[in-house]
């Protein structure tokens, strides 16, 4: 039987609607279809070809398979597919990868089922292929930065956890696992962090008091996120804990071995806590880092108890000044160097400083910049030390006190001799500056004709160091930088130092001494002659009143015209001579001993010299210049007009019969030769005759003083002239010199010392 | 005309002394010291006496104060050559005890009438 046509043309229609939506599916597909026949050749392949390779239907057709796949790359994909393909077995989703025209790869998903003819002939295979190039290499992408990120988490320092928002384990690195060694078999994606404190608490991975209290406040810092903690582990080393939420609530957990930190900061504090000064560290932000137990110490204010760290400088140590605590040894005020302190700018003081406490204790103060730009401050009591330093100073006052005090020059020499210390006494003394004196050898001081022999002498007294008198036999002279000498004394004390031998020397100058034994023996000198000549005088006297009174009469017996008058007028002459010498000796012995009184020096001199021009040759200028103002002194009118009569005739015989010029000048004076004296408080009168007669030779100039010398012919000095003088000025307590050039003349100088008291002038 | 009594240690002086005074006419007695003079004294009425300052046993300045005790109106004249110690001078010291006049020795024959005649007139 046949079909009837509209049962025919429905089942056309049918087929074709099958057919067209079965096109449409096709079209509408990410890929193409295809049919191979057994011969492996291609029978069909769909529209979608050209669009996903560019290679058209019609050119594949009739074309071996294993020709157009000659570009597939992976042999393996190949070789499974042609295994199926030959055993007409059915595949899926196979993908094949091949290098694209443009020289990429790509990769194709191929699925397939082989087609049976109704007789169970094979009749080739019939599929489905997709270019899958573009899905594949975000796979392959994906798969790699999977891989990066493993890789990464894994080679973190730090412990790395990711935890779901279910608060579930994700993933972990192993530094991770390490960390909580003691659960780590647990760490398993899907744990919950709950079920990992527990476990972690009950095998004590970590020390806590409490296990409760520890996992609650795990908990709470996981879910909150707060700010890191540390934790120690079992095995005493420092873990820190920090947790971060991620995007998708979800927690991040980082855990740090700091362990290597924490004992470099344990060995750092160890060692800041093992010093003896106060040490202190300060952030760039003047916060305290640490400091030690030592700094609470010495700033007593701080307390012991607090924990510093953090607090800011200005408020830590504000008391300071608010409470009046502390002054700066260097005398700047407290506030300003405190104001300085605060300002960030300021570089620390180059050199340490002093804090003075009211309380008593210096502390010195170092600080240094660090290289982050905070400050450290090591801080040390030296209160000991300052008390000693005064201590010290104080000694060495006393000592220089000493020094200066002592009457003599001090000096004191190192082992070489070289000077290391002059008194001022021994500055004045040899009139070199202290600098001068200082590191010069000792010798210096003595004249040159000792240099040889003191070297001896000093190599002897090094060799057997002890305190002696220096006594060589013969005077001892001291050389001053002038060159001029003095008599001088002079002793040695050694002592040892820290800086080897030293020895003080004394240099006594007995100059003035000397003066005054010469004049002490002057004095009982003039006391033997007074005896003397008072004896003398009056013995003489005696002699001469039966000399006289005989020889009158022998004359006044004898004519008048006689031969013998002539000759006894010469026992006359010769008995008045023998008695004005007495005179003279008799002045002279008793020219010290005569009442003085408070006299004007000045009217005295004036009125001698008014008496005294007119026995003076008109052929001699006798010039005064006297002082205007009274001059007091304490003196006998009698001996001063003596005195000017005897220095001013003495003038006029220099000048002999010639014209020449006496000059006498009488002046106030500061002082003795201007410099202060303890026997002339108010000054000194100088009186001065000058005249510019023949002079005295050196050899004359020696004696001059001496009683009975004189250059004069025989009967016309007694040669007691000056020495009266001499004498007269001793007794007024003054002094006489006298410089004379043979052939231009002779000046005297005469010293007597003021009185303050208004004067007594008796007319 | 006058009796004077000398009184001096050194023999030459009195010699010279009562020669120039007899010449001038007077009576001389003499003494060598001044208990000798006191004895003398009181054995004689004398007018003046002159006397040295310096002498052994009893010196002039006890001798005119011993003389002054006697006789208040007894002319005294002290003789001097000055003292043998400390060069006093003993001549100022003889007028203000009494002495009323001095003479300086060494002096001539003129000096001593004139001060002799003086004090006697």
């Amino acid at each position: 039987m046949s079909p009837t046509q509209p049962a025919l043309d429905e089942a056309n229609d049918a087929l074709e609607a099958v057919a067209r939506h079965v096109r449409d599916l096709a079209a509408a597909a990410p890929g193409w279809c295809w049919e191979i026949g057994p011969d492996l050749r291609v029978t069909y392949a769909g529209d979608q070809l050209k669009m996903a390779t560019g290679l058209s239907p019609d050119n594949i057709v009739g074309r071996p398979l294993r020709g157009l796949l000659a570009g597939a790359v992976d042999r393996e994909a190949m070789k499974l597919y042609f295994d199926l393909l030959h055993e007409h077995r059915p595949f899926r989703d196979i993908v094949i990868p091949y290098r694209r025209g443009d020289g990429r790869k790509g990769h194709f998903r191929v699925s397939g089922v082989p087609v049976m003819a109704d007789d169970g002939s094979f009749l080739g295979h019939r599929g489905f292929a997709a270019d899958i190039t573009a899905e594949a290499e975000a796979g392959a992408l994906a798969e790699r930065s999977e891989a990066l990120l493993r890789e990464a988490i894994e080679s973190l320092a730090e412990g790395f956890a990711l935890f779901d928002s279910n608060e579930r384990l994700v993933l972990c690195n192993s530094r991770y696992r390490d960390m909580v060694g003691l659960v780590k078999e647990s760490l398993v994606p899907g744990i919950s962090m709950e079920g990992l404190l527990q476990l972690a608490a009950q095998r004590r991975q970590f020390q806590f008091e409490s296990a409760e209290a520890w996992i609650s406040d795990r908990l709470r810092r996981f879910r909150d996120s707060t700010s890191p903690s540390e934790e120690r582990t079992h095995d005493r080393r420092y873990v820190r804990f920090a947790d971060y939420p991620t995007a998708c609530g979800g927690r991040i957990c980082l855990r740090t071995d700091v362990t290597d930190i924490r004992l470099a900061e344990q060995r750092l504090r160890d060692a800041i806590d093992s010093l003896s000064n106060g040490f202190v560290l300060w952030d760039s932000m003047d916060r305290l880092v640490m400091c030690n137990e030592r700094f609470r110490d010495i700033y007593r204010f701080l307390g012991k108890a607090e924990d510093l760290t953090g607090r800011q400088f200005s408020e830590l140590m504000r008391p300071l000044i608010d409470d009046d605590l502390v002054e700066m040894e260097n005398g700047e005020s407290v506030q300003h160097w405190f104001a300085g302190r605060l300002n960030p700018n300021q570089a620390p003081a180059a050199q340490p400083f002093l804090l003075h406490f009211k309380d008593g204790r210096y502390i010195e103060v170092c600080e240094h910049r660090t290289t982050e730009g905070g400050r450290v401050s090591i801080c040390s009591d030296v209160t000991d030390r300052k008390r000693t330093e005064a201590a010290l100073t104080e000694s060495e006052h006393k000592f220089k006190g000493f020094l200066t005090a002592s009457p003599d020059a001090m000096i004191v020499v190192n082992e070489i001799g070289d000077i290391i210390l002059a008194s001022d006494r021994a500055v004045a003394l040899f009139g070199y500056s202290r600098e001068e004196l200082v590191g010069k050898p000792v010798g210096m001081l003595l004249p040159e004709r000792y240099q040889t022999g003191h070297k001896a002498l000093m190599d002897r007294y090094f060799a057997n160091p002890k305190a002696r008198n220096v006594y060589t036999g013969t005077d001892l002279y001291g050389r001053c930088k002038d060159g001029t000498e003095f008599p001088a004394e002079i002793s040695l004390g050694p002592t040892r130092t820290s800086d080897g031998l030293v020895t003080l020397v004394a240099v006594r100058d007995v100059s003035v001494r000397k003066h005054a034994d010469a004049m002490m023996r002057r004095a009982q000198k003039m006391e033997a002659l007074g005896t003397l000549a008072g004896g003398i005088a009056h013995d003489l006297n005696n002699m001469l009143v039966p000399i006289l009174t005989f020889t009158k009469l022998t004359a006044e017996s004898l004519p008048e015209t006689g031969s013998e008058q002539g000759y006894l007028s010469v026992v006359v002459e010769a008995a008045n001579r023998a008695k004005e010498l007495v005179e003279q000796i008799l002045i002279y012995s008793r020219s010290e001993t005569t009442e003085r009184r408070p006299i004007d020096l000045a009217w005295v001199v004036g009125e001698a010299l008014k008496i005294l021009r007119a026995g003076i040759p008109r052929t001699i200028s006798l010039q005064a210049d006297i002082a205007s103002e009274p001059l007091p002194i304490l003196g006998n009118r009698t001996q001063i007009h003596q005195l000017v009569m005897n220095l001013c005739s003495n003038a006029a015989d220099a000048i002999g019969g010639k014209t020449g010029k006496i000059a006498v000048i009488l002046r106030a004076e500061r002082g003795i030769d201007g410099r202060a004296s303890e026997t002339a408080p108010y000054g000194c009168a100088r009186l001065s005759t000058i005249d510019d007669g023949i002079g005295i030779d050196e050899a004359t100039i020696e004696r001059i003083f001496d009683p009975f010398f004189t250059t004069k012919p025989v009967g016309e000095g007694s040669g007691l002239g000056l020495a009266i003088v001499q004498s007269i000025v001793a007794g007024h307590g003054g002094t006489i010199s006298v410089e004379s050039c043979v052939g231009a003349g002779t000046r005297f100088d005469l010293l007597f010392p003021l009185l303050k008291d208004p004067i007594e002038t008796t007319g | 005309m006058a009796r004077i009594l000398v009184i001096d240690d050194d023999i030459l002086v009195r010699m010279a002394i009562k020669a120039v005074l007899e010449r001038a006419g007077h009576e001389v007695i003499l003494a060598s010291d001044g208990q000798a003079g006191m004895r003398e004294y009181g054995s004689h009425a004398v007018d003046l006496v002159v006397t040295d300052m310096l002498m052994p046993e009893q010196d002039g300045i006890k001798t005119i104060l011993a003389l002054r005790k006697t006789n208040p109106f007894i002319k005294i004249l002290a003789i001097s050559g000055g003292a043998r110690i400390n060069s006093q001078d003993f001549l100022p010291v003889a007028e203000k005890l009494g002495a009323n006049a001095s003479l300086r020795k060494p002096f001539g024959p003129d000096d001593l009438v004139a001060q002799v005649t003086a004090l006697c007139r």
